[in-house]
């Protein structure tokens, strides 16, 4: 059962639009221009999957089943953080743009945001018993 | 009314197509079309009989979503 209603939406949203749009620009880039910068376009498609399963764990963790979340999204904030880094220290390995490079800068920051609002919310919905968070959902 | 609006965007996307001159990459521009048309009503299917406040932010990041695929549509065009 999911919880209907609450800010896990717009997250779903955003992370429903990601997949999308790095999925899609990882795929393109990868069969069109493979030899551009195959590692940001590989990387990208890693973003692409992190963002599909971030999806699914925070679909979860609204029912009440946080366990995946709160590793998930430490990984993709993991990830986001790495690949940002790389991509000023190593910009060699980045010919061309990857999702996360310089931290997402290509779509606004949202890839570095995006991880640490899903924590926040997270960490609300385990401090709310259960009980209680039906009761928020509904309002 | 919103399905109406969104044939209308499917064939005039279809425009740089056919015509003579093709979009630079056809992939990217088929991309960004495909997305243009299905990112709202897939926005509006999640939120279905959900009035809450929540759901308005859910569609305004659709719009704004669109907003940025509009503006990507006609660079790749």
């Amino acid at each position: 059962m999911t919880a209907r209603s609450g800010p896990h939406k717009v997250l779903l949203a955003f992370y429903a639009l990601f997949t999308l749009a790095a999925g899609a620009r990882a795929l393109v880039q990868l069969t069109t221009q493979y030899d551009e910068a195959p590692v940001a376009y590989w990387l990208s498609l890693a973003a692409a999957v992190t963002y599909a399963l971030g999806w699914y764990a925070i679909r979860e963790a609204s029912a009440g089943r946080t366990g995946f979340a709160s590793v998930m999204l430490w990984v993709e904030l993991a990830g986001v953080l790495t690949v940002g880094t790389l991509s000023i220290a190593e910009p060699g390995w980045f010919p061309d743009a990857s999702v996360w490079s310089d931290y997402g800068i290509g779509y606004g920051f949202v890839p570095a945001v995006l991880p640490i609002a899903g924590l926040l919310w997270l960490r609300r919905q385990r401090a709310v018993p259960k009980e209680e968070r039906v009761l928020d959902s509904e309002v | 009314m919103l399905e109406l609006l969104l044939v209308v965007r499917a064939l005039a996307g279809l425009g740089p197509l056919v015509g003579d001159d093709h979009p630079a990459s056809t992939s990217t521009y088929v991309g960004y079309l495909f997305a243009s048309i299905c990112v709202l009503p897939i926005a509006m299917k999640s939120i279905e009989g959900d009035r809450a406040v929540w759901s308005s932010a859910v569609v305004a990041v659709a719009a704004a979503a669109i907003g940025v695929i509009a503006v990507r549509l006609e660079m790749t065009a």
